[in-house]
């Protein structure tokens, strides 16, 4: 019995504390955020904020479908938001609590998703680029093209991802990575068959790996995965080629059944002080598309291409479009290359 | 009377067990295969049999003739190794017999997904036969034993081997040694003794091995997908893909379906066959 009641106590305890003090419960990627700017936040608008991360959007699309309420603020990438918009899983969000919105840099990023913002906001951004073992590849590798180079044959891999193995071949043909025309789908199919000839293996979770085992000189990744091997081998370089590449935008967003959405939008708000997100780049290497946070921001981080594309590489690069009726079609496509 | 209620009651258990977990998911199944896909996956319950029309694309065909191809050879390789350990596990001693037994039995305590991983670090580039080899002077530079026909081969034969011995060492166990001896009297030598008694005695035991060996390796899509490279794609991971990735649903049971329907015909006329004969 007694027992009990210490329990008793201790419920009464915990909510005697969430009286005083607001509750945040946060839902974000792992590792993609300055843990201090919690702390801040918390101290700044005298709340609790509960932090629980997610390794791929749709862990997180499957735990908030199967009735995970508590969730104020989750960041899924496009086409995660397009889908979730067309779910009905998205609050709107309230424009007159987000004055920092100005600080944003919307002309430039493609979010093809959620053009006026209305569900979603850009928290950082990432791309597909290509790793290589500078001491194995003696091409400069500037361009998709060095995928089609046969004398890197069975050394090359590249993501177990249809759109993002189409849009390598759109690019070298010259097309939009959303490109709907079934004659170039047609086009593109014939270059991938082909470029299949010299591939080791379409391979998404180990593909950094085998880049350090040695197994695969030439690795189609998404740079934050790639960082992760530079780390461990300073031989291995990442390149984003000129043609332009497939951007991903994560995005700030607030489900419907929020408990506290006027918090979610403060801190969403909170993000967009440019001295917020020039910790998170300086702290995850993404970037960041908070033009004003610039000047806070690390040389080395800033300069580098592979975190900061340059100018001329960022016009060219598109984010995936959610295509419709028309993935089916290049659905096909894809198992036809995948079963040759 | 009461015997016979008897009976029923304990039988209700395992019936119970077999409609949730295995009649339910199929009749689900079998809905799904006749259903239509939403635009952004689900299932729309608006019957219709393109699955089942779409199924019989020639490329898809292709497919299921190479998943037809490595099973058979994976059990016919099962069968070449498996035959021979089961025959020394049930000639052992009792003592020798529970700790071989025990060693084949053993690697099911790791999960099938790390043990398949592990072959990634054996057979790599720079991995242990790789290393082995050019340390003995056999090779000059590593060669590429990952990701082609080799590696999905011996990851198939590698899961299913326990699978083929167990069946054939329960057969020879329970054979009755007189006839060996009654042979060798007769005047056979060991290898007509093997070849005309032992052998069709344990062809129960084989033909269960063939089975529990073959089934699982057609629909396998765990192995090709982890030590496969780019023509090893298997009629499994067409499926798996179409319920993972795509989101197909529909298509995916309408192929399971097709898959369970081949596999069951051919597997019974093959059982009534080996029956006749033995």
């Amino acid at each position: 019995m007694k027992k009990y009641y210490f329990v008793l106590l201790a419920f009464l305890f915990i909510s005697g504390c969430g009286k005083n003090q607001e509750v945040l419960n946060i839902y974000n990627w792992a590792d993609y955020v300055d843990e201090q700017i919690l702390r801040d936040f918390e101290k700044e608008f005298n709340c609790k904020i509960n932090y629980d991360t997610f390794a791929n959007n749709e862990e997180m699309l499957a735990k908030l479908q199967a009735g995970a309420a508590g969730y104020d603020l989750v960041f899924p990438t496009g086409y995660m938001v397009s889908m979730m918009i067309k779910d009905g899983m998205l609050a709107e969000l309230d424009k007159s609590l987000l004055d920092n919105m100005k600080n944003l840099d919307e002309k430039d990023l493609d979010r093809n998703w959620d053009p006026e913002s209305k569900y979603s906001l850009p928290y950082m951004y990432g791309f597909t680029a290509i790793g290589y073992k500078s001491d194995k590849v003696t091409d400069v590798v500037d361009s998709w093209t060095i995928l089609q180079n046969p004398k890197y044959k069975s050394k090359i891999v590249l993501l177990d991802d249809m759109n993002e193995v189409f849009a390598i071949a759109f690019k070298i043909l010259g097309y939009s990575v959303n490109d709907t025309d079934p004659k170039h789908l047609e086009e593109a199919k014939n270059l991938l068959l082909e470029q299949k000839k010299i591939l080791k293996k379409y391979e998404t979770t180990m593909g950094k790996d085998m880049l350090l085992s040695g197994d695969a000189y030439l690795v189609h990744n998404w740079t934050g995965d790639l960082f992760q091997v530079v780390d461990q081998d300073s031989t291995i370089k990442i390149a984003v080629p000129k043609e332009g590449t497939v951007i991903f935008v994560d995005n700030t967003c607030v489900p419907k059944t929020a408990q506290n959405k006027v918090l979610a939008m403060k801190f969403i708000n909170y993000l967009m002080r440019p001295e917020i997100a020039a910790k998170n780049v300086n702290k995850v290497f993404y970037a960041s598309p908070i033009d004003a946070a610039l000047p806070m921001i690390s040389e080395e981080i800033k300069n580098n291409p592979n975190i900061y594309l340059t100018k001329e590489v960022y016009d060219k690069s598109e984010a995936l479009a959610d295509l419709g009726e028309y993935t089916a079609i290049k659905e096909k496509a894809w198992s036809e290359i995948k079963s040759k | 009377m009461s015997k016979n209620r008897q009976h029923i009651k304990i039988l209700f258990l395992p019936y119970f067990w077999l409609f949730i977990f295995f009649i339910l998911p199929l009749l689900i199944m079998f809905v799904y295969s006749f259903s239509q896909r939403g635009t952004y996956g689900g299932v729309k319950y608006i019957f219709t049999i393109s699955n089942y029309i779409n199924s019989f694309d020639p490329l898809y065909f292709k497919l299921f003739l190479r998943s037809l191809t490595y099973s058979f050879f994976s059990t016919l390789i099962a069968l070449l190794i498996g035959y021979p350990i089961a025959y020394y596990i049930a000639t052992s001693t009792a003592k020798i017999k529970a700790i071989l037994i025990f060693l084949v039995i053993l690697p099911f305590w790791t999960n099938f997904l790390i043990r398949i991983f592990s072959w990634i670090v054996i057979l790599g580039t720079e991995g242990m036969v790789n290393d082995f080899l050019i340390w003995i002077g056999l090779v000059e530079s590593p060669i590429e034993l990952l990701f082609n026909d080799f590696s999905v081969m011996l990851g198939l034969v590698y899961g299913v081997l326990p699978y083929m011995i167990l069946p054939i060492v329960a057969s020879l166990d329970k054979l009755d040694k007189n006839l060996l001896e009654a042979s060798v009297d007769l005047g056979a030598n060991r290898f007509e003794t093997f070849y005309k008694v032992t052998f069709p005695l344990s062809m129960q035991g084989v033909v269960t091995g063939i089975v529990f060996v073959f089934i699982p390796s057609l629909g396998q899509f765990v192995v090709p997908d982890i030590l496969g490279g780019t023509s090893t794609y298997m009629i499994g991971n067409t499926i798996s893909n179409q319920f993972i990735t795509v989101r197909n649903w529909p298509f995916g049971s309408a192929m399971s379906m097709l898959l369970m329907l081949i596999v069951s015909i051919t597997i019974s006329l093959y059982i009534r066959y080996s029956k006749k004969k033995y």
